[in-house]
């Protein structure tokens, strides 16, 4: 993919793009932002207008440099990232990286290279970058790619230019899932507006389970409150069963939404029930047909009981985080969500 | 050559181009001149303040051609060497890729050797605090005791990884954070030499970014001169590094402080939209909010927060709308929320919750006010007594009283109104009415059963003060009677009984009576279950189960602890026998 080909992310690619302008690329960069938006594409991007012989500054798809970037195999390009099923990167890559960046280019030109999910690297590892980082040899240039800064060390940080990556506006994500991908507009709405601004994540929604599903947390939520324990356990039965891959029936369990993706939804709703308490009813994206639903369950609800509502939704999805028992917490997180309110 | 960043470009090559650590560079300077300089050195601080480039100065000025010099010439082949980092005598490692015990046995062996065209060999190991355990130990000998022909040079940012017995072995140079002043000089010195366009106000937001590292200033100059083709004003420099216009920010201040949760969530979302990272909002403004309390508390502001004087004013202003302890409130929760959005995938969600959860607060009453408030409350309920009977005061008094149940109401009632809003105090007044033909014909008799409460703590504090083991049985008991002869003490329990009784203790007693009293007293000790000597007029036992306390609950201690602990009335009692047969 060529910088022309991005979709969104308009202040990052123009700090980019004129950087090469103006022949001013800095040796270090770092690309921050959510999980599937578009970083590496970026990278990958401002690899091949780095390399590019034919057309410098904005790259090909048809010489030889750029094909063989596009394979994988230029000589002066270096991708890495944790190994699969790895939760770290250790300074063994970073020796690795160190090696390639000592030898000259192979082709008259610059190197470039792109270390991916730069927030996993270990302490030692960010360490042994700094060096490197500050000062690379020759006309190398490093990207790293990271979720966030938070987890990466001042010194390492200051070494770099930080290139931040906004979530995609829902447009732009409905858009681009329409022209690239060929979706049906009303698909296409309907996963733009759970992607939280990340392709990636939209494309590996399943429409008609998403549809489903949601349809049955609406029906459950919006008939919570005062509920029978019986209802609440059933519901709770179901919200926690995507959270188990051991289960013998695997025809019950689509696994099209993701791990706990069922709470997420619910955690949704009541992030929109609050928006549409404070905001009115321009402010909801993800449960912008089921209005009448929302509106019927917020009717008697105050803004400290809707913010009460969400911490406690929150609350339970950090729990879970944590290991705690998912039946029991989904269970107790219901029967606070039921309780009815005071009559104001 | 390609782009050199400007952090490269501008590595000084004088001890006088060096920002901010005079200290270090002119402590150089004479241990040169006076040719005092120490086999081993260790530079610590801060990122980007000048560590490495300190560190190479040193090489240079030891290897000159012109002599150690604390001038440096810059025009020597060594100093040349030394900038283009090939000098064949001075060895940079970088410590945190070269951990082991084997590299640093190569670099002990490797520095035995003299020299090849300089004066020293100097070997710097920057990020030292990587080396491993064994790798720090193989150095020490080395370290303590080099060849003559030797330096070294350690740099890191973490000096508290390093082991003592390199840290003493080592002359220590801490390097500061660079001032604000000092950074915004820097920037304009650079502008102009790179010749860029800037006004004041973008440098001193550029700077103010950096926090005290020139190296993060420099990055950040860098990236907006690429964003803005060589312009550095306010908006620039905005745009450029994603932060958030400061009217936004203030804004949201507002909402907050306004107590309006729909303008506060309506401008944060969008903030998201225009691409603002929910943590770094997160961030700004618990700093708004810092310096909102510095203001506050302090009326030198410009010594303690890092403010421009147009924003002064428009912070001292958003001071004013509320109490200090409300924005030291508000600063707390945002605390709270920045540790969590940290940590969090769902940033936008934590920061709106917090930032709605805080705009949904009314004002908090200060401690004092709310102090003085119950105050003024017990002594309008409190008018029939002469003075506010604490708890503690009520737990020795005498059992049984109808004094007792007057006062105990009075601070319930206070409890309740104090808590709720004043229509409730109008709710607490109905349970009143039994009790107020009660405690009118014994109003003379409540304040007399104070002052004997009084006394009887008194009396206690004074055995305490001679023999503790007797006050704990004592205060197990109960002020009977007192006559001018006699002080009747009534136990229920037969072991303090027993204590009291004894006839040393006995002694004490009296004696304690006599200091007391200011009179002789003779002591009679009770097992209790007696009616006290005075008492008010309460029910008959018969009724004890109806809604009144009757002199039989109080008497039993289980109760009467119940009440002490959780204060309130009698409205119903029943032992486990009178439930089975009722």
């Amino acid at each position: 993919m060529l910088l022309d080909q991005i979709h969104g992310h308009a202040s990052a690619l123009a700090i980019l793009r004129k950087a090469l302008a103006n022949d001013r690329v800095a040796h270090a960069y770092l690309f921050t932002g959510p999980d599937g938006i578009g970083k590496r594409c970026t990278a990958v991007a401002l690899a091949h207008a780095l390399l590019c012989q034919e057309a410098p500054q904005r790259g090909c798809i048809s010489c030889p440099a750029c094909v063989s970037l596009q394979a994988g195999s230029h000589p002066d390009y270096y991708f890495n990232g944790p190994l699969s099923g790895k939760q770290s990167m250790g300074i063994d890559q970073i020796r690795t990286m160190q090696r390639f960046l000592a030898l000259r280019p192979v082709r008259d030109g610059k190197k470039v290279c792109i270390l991916n999910e730069a927030h996993m690297l270990t302490d030692q590892a960010q360490s042994a970058l700094l060096k490197i980082l500050e000062e690379p040899p020759g006309d190398a240039i490093i990207v790293l790619i990271a979720a966030s800064g938070a987890t990466l060390s001042l010194p390492l940080l200051s070494r770099c230019q930080h290139v931040r990556f906004a979530p995609l506006p829902v447009q732009d994500v409905e858009h681009i899932l329409q022209q690239e991908n060929g979706l049906e507009p009303d698909t296409a709405g309907l996963l733009a507006r759970y992607s939280r601004g990340s392709i990636g994540r939209a494309l590996s929604l399943d429409p008609p389970t998403l549809i489903e599903e949601r349809q049955r947390v609406v029906e459950h939520l919006s008939t919570v409150h005062g509920a029978s324990f019986s209802t609440l356990s059933q519901l709770a039965e179901w919200l926690v069963a995507d959270r188990t891959s051991k289960t013998k029936k695997k025809a019950d369990m689509p696994q099209a939404l993701g791990k706990g993706a069922r709470l997420e939804l619910v955690l949704a709703w009541y992030e929109e029930a609050l928006h549409y308490l404070l905001l009115g009813k321009d402010a909801v994206v993800r449960y912008q047909d089921c209005l009448s639903a929302l509106g019927q369950a917020t009717a008697n609800v105050s803004i400290s009981r809707a913010l009460r509502d969400l911490t406690v939704v929150y609350d339970t999805m950090q729990a879970l985080d944590r290991n705690a028992n998912p039946r029991l917490a989904v269970e107790d997180m219901l029967l606070e969500l039921a309780e009815v309110a005071p009559a104001r | 050559m390609s782009y050199l960043v400007l952090a490269r470009k501008w590595r000084p090559q004088t001890f006088d181009d060096v920002i901010g650590q005079e200290h270090v560079t002119r402590t150089l300077r004479n241990a040169i001149r006076s040719e005092r300089v120490a086999h081993a050195f260790l530079f610590t601080g801060p990122r980007g303040v000048g560590k490495t480039t300190t560190a190479r100065l040193l090489a240079k000025a030891l290897n000159c051609e012109q002599g150690p010099t604390p001038d440096p010439c810059n025009a020597c082949s060594q100093c040349e060497e030394i900038t283009n980092r090939s000098a064949i005598d001075v060895l940079e490692i970088d410590g945190a890729s070269h951990t082991g015990v084997d590299n640093v046995r190569d670099l002990t062996e490797g520095v035995q050797y003299r020299p090849a065209k300089g004066r020293f060999r100097v070997v710097i190991i920057d990020e030292v605090h990587m080396l491993s355990n064994a790798a720090f130990n193989a150095l020490l000998k080395t370290l303590e005791e080099p060849p003559a022909h030797v330096k070294f040079i350690f740099a890191t940012t973490e000096s508290h990884k390093i082991l003592q017995t390199i840290l003493s072995r080592c002359q220590r140079y801490d390097f500061k954070r660079i001032a604000l002043r000092d950074l915004i000089q820097q920037l304009e010195h650079l502008t102009q030499a790179e010749d860029f366009e800037c006004d004041e106000a973008g440098l001193a937001l550029l700077a103010r970014e950096a926090d005290g590292s020139l190296r993060d200033a420099e990055s950040l100059l860098d990236q907006v001169v690429a964003w803005s083709n060589g312009r550095v004003d306010e908006a620039a420099v905005r745009d450029a590094l994603g932060v958030a216009d400061r009217q936004a920010l203030f804004r949201v201040v507002e909402a907050i402080l306004a107590e309006d949760p729909a303008q506060v969530l309506q401008l944060t979302g969008d903030l998201y939209q225009y691409g603002y990272d929910p943590r770094r909002l997160c961030h700004d403004l618990l700093q708004h909010f810092h310096d909102l309390v510095v203001v506050k508390v302090s009326s030198d502001v410009s010594a303690l927060a890092d403010l421009p004087d147009h924003e002064v004013e428009i912070v001292r202003k958003q001071a004013a709308l509320r109490s200090r302890e409300d924005l030291q409130r508000f600063f707390a929760s945002l605390l709270e929320a920045e540790e969590a959005v940290r940590k969090s995938a769902y940033t936008q969600l934590v920061v709106e919750m917090a930032l709605v959860k805080l705009a949904s607060q009314p004002p908090v009453l200060p401690i004092q006010e709310a102090l003085t408030k119950l105050e003024e409350l017990q002594h309008e309920f409190g008018s029939s007594s002469s003075r506010p009977a604490s708890a503690k005061q009520q737990r020795f008094r005498p059992s049984a009283s109808a004094g007792s149940i007057g006062s105990t109401e009075s601070i319930e009632s206070i409890g309740s109104s104090g808590l709720k809003d004043s229509t409730d105090s109008k709710r607490a007044s109905p349970p009143r009415p039994p009790a107020v033909p009660a405690a009118a014909p014994v109003a003379s008799d409540t304040v007399e059963h104070l002052e004997q409460g009084e006394q009887w703590d008194g009396f206690l504090a004074m055995v305490r003060s001679k023999k503790i083991s007797l006050f704990f049985a004592l205060k197990a008991g109960y002020l009977l009677d007192e006559t001018s002869t006699v002080l009747q003490i009534g136990v229920d329990k037969d072991p303090y009984l027993k204590e009291l009784s004894r006839q040393e203790n006995r002694t004490i007693l009296e004696e304690s009576a006599e200091q007391f009293f200011g009179r002789k007293l003779t002591i009679e000790v009770q097992k209790g279950k007696h009616e006290p000597a005075t008492k008010g007029p309460i029910s008959p036992p018969g009724e004890g189960n109806t809604s009144h306390q009757s002199a039989q609950d109080l008497a039993d201690p289980l109760v009467k602890t119940a009440l002490d602990i959780l204060g309130g009335e009698i409205q119903e009692r029943r032992t486990p026998r009178a439930s089975g047969t009722g």
